[in-house]
């Protein structure tokens, strides 16, 4: 073997080493409709909005994907009306939430549930974190985040 | 005296029936030429105005009745406003010339040069509004989607896109 079919093998072995790190993500959708705008670069999906893959579940009114300018990169995923996440043990509730997937994070708005293990938590906003499983409430001044934990 | 009116009566009714049921013979006849199916072989339809986007239909037979044109093994493509072609397929079509309308039926498929596809049982082709309407075991296949739906509306220049009941997306995230 000379050392041109040694370099060749060894540039196939880093192609499939790095195609490996590229990972491929699949996400279900379930709706009543759907509305892809390909100007706005944004897709709607309304109506019993179910989403889900293999760490998250995702109920909605509406849910709407937006994607990248330059390339076909989801954005951002916005669920609007009675949203519900649930992920793990813990289920998230609230008017709106966001879902960042450069920074793999969820905002939650307006009327803010999290039920986990029994205890309940209410606020106004809640972000999380979905790398280190952190969680963030936060209230305004006049409603201050409300925790009741059950033992 | 009584019977000869009587006579003549029944004589005029007959002559009104005998004439009212030959002129509609008549008429049946005319209809049924004008109806008489003609058979053209690998008919083709293509832009008429200078204003409209263009487009070619191809066919290995065609069967005229009246305004209608049945097609068998369709093919054919239409520009889009945004000038991409989109090319389709289908295994049975009705063209209709007044309404600039083309029915199609069985195996429709409808694909464009950036890789998208979409299959159902049926479509319906207004080519005057330049709007698709995919119906039944609807699929809807690019790089990052399959979507499965009812009903989907197309708006010629594929930028808009609308799909109705029990809609199924798969997203593929390369993020």
């Amino acid at each position: 073997m000379n050392k041109k079919n040694i370099l060749l093998i060894f540039v196939f072995f880093i192609c499939i080493q790095l195609n490996s790190f590229a990972e491929e993500k699949n996400i279900n959708i379930l709706s009543n409709e759907l509305k892809i705008d390909k100007e706005l670069r944004i897709s709607t999906f309304i109506g019993e909005v179910y989403v889900h893959d293999e760490n998250l579940e995702i109920w909605a009114d509406k849910i709407i994907i937006t994607l990248e300018n330059k390339n076909d990169k989801i954005k951002d995923i916005l669920a609007i009306g009675n949203v519900k996440i649930v992920r793990v043990n813990t289920e998230i509730y609230g008017n709106r939430a966001q879902y960042f997937l450069k920074n793999n994070s969820v905002l939650v708005t307006e009327n803010v549930i999290v039920k986990e293990n029994g205890s309940k938590i209410v606020g106004d906003e809640l972000i999380l974190d979905l790398d280190s499983s952190s969680s963030i409430m936060k209230s305004s001044n006049s409603n201050r985040v409300e925790t009741i934990i059950v033992k | 005296m009584y019977l000869l009116d009587r006579a003549k009566y029944f004589l005029s009714v007959f002559f009104i029936l005998c004439c009212s049921h030959l002129a509609l013979f008549v008429n049946e006849t005319k209809s049924e030429e004008i109806n008489d199916p003609m058979e053209i072989a690998n008919p083709i339809l293509t832009t008429k105005g200078i204003n409209e986007n263009p487009y070619e239909i191809k066919a290995s037979k065609g069967i005229k009745k009246g305004d209608d044109l049945e097609l068998f093994e369709i093919e054919g493509k239409l520009k889009t406003k945004n000038g991409i072609w989109t090319y389709l397929n289908a295994d049975r079509g009705i063209y209709n010339q007044i309404s600039g309308v083309i029915f199609l039926f069985n195996n429709v498929l409808f694909y464009t040069e950036n890789n998208e596809k979409l299959i159902s049982d049926e479509a319906i082709v207004d080519l005057n509004k330049d709007i698709i309407t995919l119906l039944s075991n609807v699929e809807h296949l690019n790089q990052n989607n399959e979507i499965k739906a009812e009903k989907s509306v197309i708006h010629g220049d594929f930028q808009k896109i609308a799909f109705f009941g029990n809609v199924r997306t798969n997203l593929k995230i390369n993020n």
